[in-house]
């Protein structure tokens, strides 16, 4: 239910000077004290005199009363004149006569975006927000403070110039990410603090907050007990310095449909070879909604298919679709038509190769049992021609060649059995996974461990830490079959329920035992029956680091001759190249960027923002790799990167909103005042759209009773100077 | 202006000592402004010659008469006997009030009006008479036109003390059944009195046939209340204390002292009184003015 504002109220800002209301009996003090203090004369025409007191003596009393009392108005008027009364009657208060600094703070959460009408929430706020300046005094200054995440203040210093911060107003952009109540909080109350510092002139200082008040951003419980408590008392602080005025533009019934996800199942995508692409609708409604949901490749539709979800229900979709020219591609999932536009729409970056060339270093190019990569690389592309049916081309190249690669042809490097590694192998890996490459370690019996962790485990000074885990001294021989560990991690979640392939039936013989440093973000996607990790993998600069404490042969596990063998090997290639598919879809507020190895041009990256604006990102070249970054992903949709001029094919990124504001639930008053502004005083004006967007009568100058009481205060005057000469008590 | 008129000013006379000479000042003062000299030839009506006889005074031979017929003749008046002014002065307690604007009270403006009358009708060999009165007469120089008249009229009213109540109404019939000789009977008085009672004494000197000239003699302050303070009014003349917020009750004063002149003037005109208002503060010359004319309408009747 909306929160109807009291039709009328009264209050005042400086209670403290009814005080003075003890003034108003001086006027009778001053008539008995004058009573006293007389002057004496004698008089002749003494009988007159008497005459006159006896026919005059019941009007000169009614009179005197009469004046007394007007003059006791005339003090009254004034202590309550400075008692700053005002009145207020469904809107906001106002106080002229004080030099004010008004805070406006205005929701840019996406959920703004929503359009109850013709207008949105976000426009409603910004005509109120100009209308409170537009029927601000003279002298009064304004500060703006954006709630979205992170919240900024977008006039800081107050500006006392209305034209100048309206324009500053109507220049304000929704922006496509939640709102950060805590910052916006802490963010105003700097800003009350600066301005109390700085601009004593300012004698006053009001917070509005306006905002749809939803769930999101205000419901303690999503946002954790310490974050609310902290949000409670940044609020509480803020009342001290200035009173809070919430308008309210949420509405209860508002219903919306949005994607809350879109994504490749591949992780790679190959030229000519279909791709998966899965979506998720959800309704945030309380009603059943129907939408037609509508794939678009490089923004033309590709498919399209109707789904129907029941209230607060769910909704899978997926699509195939294949590229047949290599290059960057946009995927797009849109559910066009309701009146929240921003979450209708997922977008996905996605650059299609001609093939996935996977690198495999070969350490033991010979051996009893053969190469060490021969199964490997059959496993990589089964079918033999070199290529796999999902586009896979493996090339093996000698240990001694790794140095001599441009790494940055390849999509993936897996070293097998390699020995060991010098500090300029160790430099060229670590290049390659700032550029976003994968780097798959099997071992073997070549490898020498303290060498591992010297030069590549970051032991050793100077060196690089890339591996996920250090290698014990020691391999342990001991038949142990594989443990899934409840098929938690991403690379073994495709075994989940296919006993069959023999995942746990893979036996293994022998390994270096790993040991995972504590606090890491490694994580173990295998492990053995004593529940020594196997395969441990954790992401390393932009790319990924997956060790196997095993083999990739038969040297040391029986599983190249097993059938889960080939998935395992593929997914683990999936999940290593999957980063840079990852870096190109962010959501809102996430930096999006690369690592080049080769580049050109002045040093700046050029970047097309989705709503036309051109940024620059500079080039940080350090080791013979130069990365670039950008964080102002916002609005969501499509960023372009332009690393060499536009006529280069740009680099594309997608950036998509966080679905969790699409839900518009919002707070209710009672809530509220439970929730993060408990104890906190502010008034709440229900249903802030309607007040912007009806003319007439909801903005009225309501509030302050000064002036009226100033005319009354100049009525009294006057009449008590014409009853003082209508009594004779002045001159004649 | 010349010189001598300025004694005319009360605040001028104020600042000079004695009654003889303010009433000298103030005759002079005046004479010096008219055409026509109120002292002699005036006074006495032509009635008839008779023939001249050793001892008259030569002033009176008609010399005229003497170059046609070479006979000594002398102008015979009406009446021998000059006119009787008769001065009433009240010294009642009210009659020393001086009011905060005034250049003195009106027993003393009284005073210097009675002295210049004195001094002009003994002048015009008129006799004049003055009776000083509050509630009882308390002194009295009978009528004379003796020229050592002036120095007794003018240590009586030297004299004069203001110490008692006023009752007018049985004064003026105790001194209308003195005043046998019919002539013109001058009040100077605040006349703060019941008015009823104060007109039928004066309706007996009228009664008399005295011709009856009322000053009516009034501080500034009196007629215009012009207090702002409050103030303890300290009542003459026995009255009680009060204390008054001026502006407050000034108009309701004005009104009743208005209300009590309108009584009295219309009382003067009913009863042929000719009423003289006089302010403290203003010229003398009022005073002497309207005494000339009354004199003139007594002589016409």
């Amino acid at each position: 239910m909306n929160h109807v504002p009291a039709l009328f109220g009264f209050d005042l800002l400086s209670p403290s000077m009814l005080g003075w209301l003890a003034a108003a009996i001086a006027p009778l003090l001053i008539h008995l004290w004058s009573r006293r203090r007389y002057q004496e004369a004698p008089w002749a025409a003494m009988r007159y005199l008497l005459a006159a007191m006896k026919a005059a003596r019941r009007r000169t009393r009614f009179e005197q009363w009469l004046l007394l009392l007007v003059r006791t108005a005339i003090i009254a008027t004034v202590v309550l004149a400075a008692a700053e009364p005002y009145l207020e009657l469904g809107t906001v208060p106002f106080v002229p006569g004080v030099r004010t600094h008004r805070l406006l703070v205005i929701d840019g959460s996406y959920s703004m975006g929503f359009r109850p009408g013709e207008t949105s929430r976000f426009e409603a706020a910004k005509e109120l927000a100009a209308r409170i300046v537009d029927e601000s005094d003279q002298g009064d200054g304004f500060s703006l403070v954006l709630m979205a995440d992170p919240a900024r203040a977008v006039v800081d210093e107050p500006s006392l110039d209305p034209a100048d911060f309206i324009a500053e107003l109507q220049a304000l952009r929704l922006a496509h990410t939640g709102a950060d109540l805590a910052g916006a909080a802490a963010c105003v109350e700097r800003l009350l603090a600066n301005t109390a510092r700085r601009n004593p002139k300012l004698a006053r200082q009001e917070v509005y907050l306006l905002s749809d008040l939803g769930r999101v951003s205000w419901d303690p419980q999503r946002l954790g007990q310490k974050a609310a408590e902290q949000i409670q008392r940044s609020f509480a602080k803020i009342t001290q310095m200035a009173p809070l005025t919430l308008i309210d533009l949420g509405q209860d019934d508002a219903g919306n449909l949005a994607v809350t996800s879109a994504a490749a199942a591949q992780t790679f995508a190959v030229r000519g070879r279909n791709i998966e692409i899965r979506g998720e609708l959800r309704n945030f409604s309380r009603s059943p909604a129907s939408a037609r949901v509508q794939l678009l490749a490089d923004g033309h539709r590709a498919a399209e298919e109707t789904v129907n979800l029941d209230p607060g229900g769910q909704a899978a979709v997926s699509f195939s679709h294949r590229f047949e020219t290599p290059g960057n591609h946009v995927l797009e999932i849109a559910a066009p038509g309701d009146r929240l536009e921003i979450d209708n729409h997922r977008w996905i970056a996605l650059a299609v190769r001609p093939a996935v060339r996977v690198l495999c270093v070969n350490g033991q190019p010979s051996g009893p049992k053969g190469s060490a990569t021969d199964y490997l690389a059959t496993a990589l592309a089964p079918a033999g021609d070199g290529m796999s049916a999902a586009g896979i081309q493996p090339e093996v190249v000698a240990e001694s060649a790794l140095v001599e690669t441009d790494l940055g042809r390849y999509d993936c490097v897996f070293l097998v059995n390699v020995a060991q590694f010098t500090r300029g192998e160790g430099l060229v890996l670590d290049n390659y996974l700032k550029s976003g490459g994968g780097v798959v370690f099997f071992l073997g019996d070549r490898v020498l461990p303290e060498q591992y962790n010297q030069i590549l485990g970051g032991m050793a000074p100077g060196a690089f830490d890339i591996l996920p885990a250090r290698l014990q001294p020691a391999p342990v021989e001991k038949r142990q079959m594989l443990n899934p560990l409840e098929y938690r991690h991403p690379i073994v979640e495709v075994f989940r329920g296919q006993e069959r392939a023999g995942l746990l039936a893979t036996p293994v013989e022998k390994h270096f035992p790993l040991e995972v440093p504590a606090e890491s973000a490694s994580q173990v996607v295998l492990a053995l029956d004593d529940g020594t990790p196997l395969v441990v993998e954790r992401p390393v600069h932009r790319g990924r680091v997956i060790l196997v404490g095993t083999s990739a042969d038969t040297a040391w596990t029986p599983m190249p001759l097993l059938p889960s063998y080939v998935p395992i090997i593929q997914e683990i290639l999936a999940y290593a190249v999957a980063q840079r598919q990852q870096r190109r879809n962010v959501l809102v507020g996430e930096s999006i960027g690369a690592v080049l190895t080769r580049f050109q041009g002045n040093g700046l990256i050029t970047i097309k923002t989705p709503d036309g604006r051109s940024e620059t990102a500079p080039l940080d070249a350090a080791g013979g790799v130069a990365g670039w970054n950008f964080a102002s992903t916002d609005p969501s949709g499509i960023y372009m990167a332009f690393h060499g001029g536009d006529a280069e094919t740009p680099e594309i990124f997608a950036v998509n909103v966080d679905p969790k504001e699409s839900d518009l639930a919002k707070l209710s008053e009672t809530e509220l005042r439970r929730g993060v502004l408990a104890d906190v005083p502010f008034q709440l004006h229900g249903d802030g759209h309607r007040l912007a967007t009806q003319h007439a009568g909801v903005t009225t100058r309501s509030g302050g009773l000064a002036k009226p009481l100033l005319y009354l205060l100049l009525g009294l005057l006057l009449l008590e100077t014409y009853l003082a000469r209508r009594f004779g008590h002045h001159a004649p | 202006m010349e010189p001598s008129r300025k004694y005319l000013q009360p605040e001028v006379l104020a600042r000079l000592e004695g009654l003889p000479l303010r009433a000298r000042l103030i005759v002079e003062g005046y004479v010096s402004g008219v055409h026509r000299s109120p002292f002699h030839g005036f006074s006495i009506e032509f009635a008839e010659h008779r023939e001249y006889a050793p001892g008259d005074d030569l002033r009176y031979v008609d010399w005229k008469v003497f170059g046609r017929t070479d006979k000594f003749y002398l102008k015979q008046y009406e009446e021998e006997t000059n006119l009787v002014c008769n001065l009433l002065l009240d010294t009642s307690q009210s009659m020393l009030y001086q009011g905060p604007a005034s250049p003195m009270s009106k027993l003393e403006y009284a005073k210097c009006v009675a002295a210049a009358l004195g001094y002009l009708v003994l002048h015009q060999q008129d006799s004049v008479g003055l009776a000083t009165f509050d509630s009882e007469v308390r002194g009295l120089a009978r009528p004379s036109s003796n020229p050592s008249q002036l120095n007794q009229v003018l240590h009586l009213l030297e004299e004069a003390a203001a110490e008692h109540k006023t009752d007018t109404g049985p004064i003026f019939h105790a001194l209308a059944e003195r005043f046998r000789k019919r002539g013109i009977v001058i009040v100077l008085s605040d006349l703060f009195d019941d008015v009823s009672s104060m007109l039928t004494g004066l309706k007996h000197f009228r009664h008399r046939r005295h011709e009856v000239v009322l000053f009516h003699i009034l501080d500034p302050a009196e007629l215009d209340f012009p207090f702002r303070q409050v103030t303890m009014f300290e009542g003459l003349e026995q009255l009680p204390k009060v204390l008054v917020d001026p502006p407050a009750l000034r108009k309701a004063y004005l009104r009743e002292f208005h209300d009590y002149l309108r009584q009295l003037k219309q009382g003067c005109r009913m009863h042929h009184i000719d009423y003289v208002a006089m302010r403290t503060d203003q010229t003398f010359d009022v005073a002497l003015s309207s005494y000339l004319a009354s004199r003139r309408g007594w002589l016409r009747t």
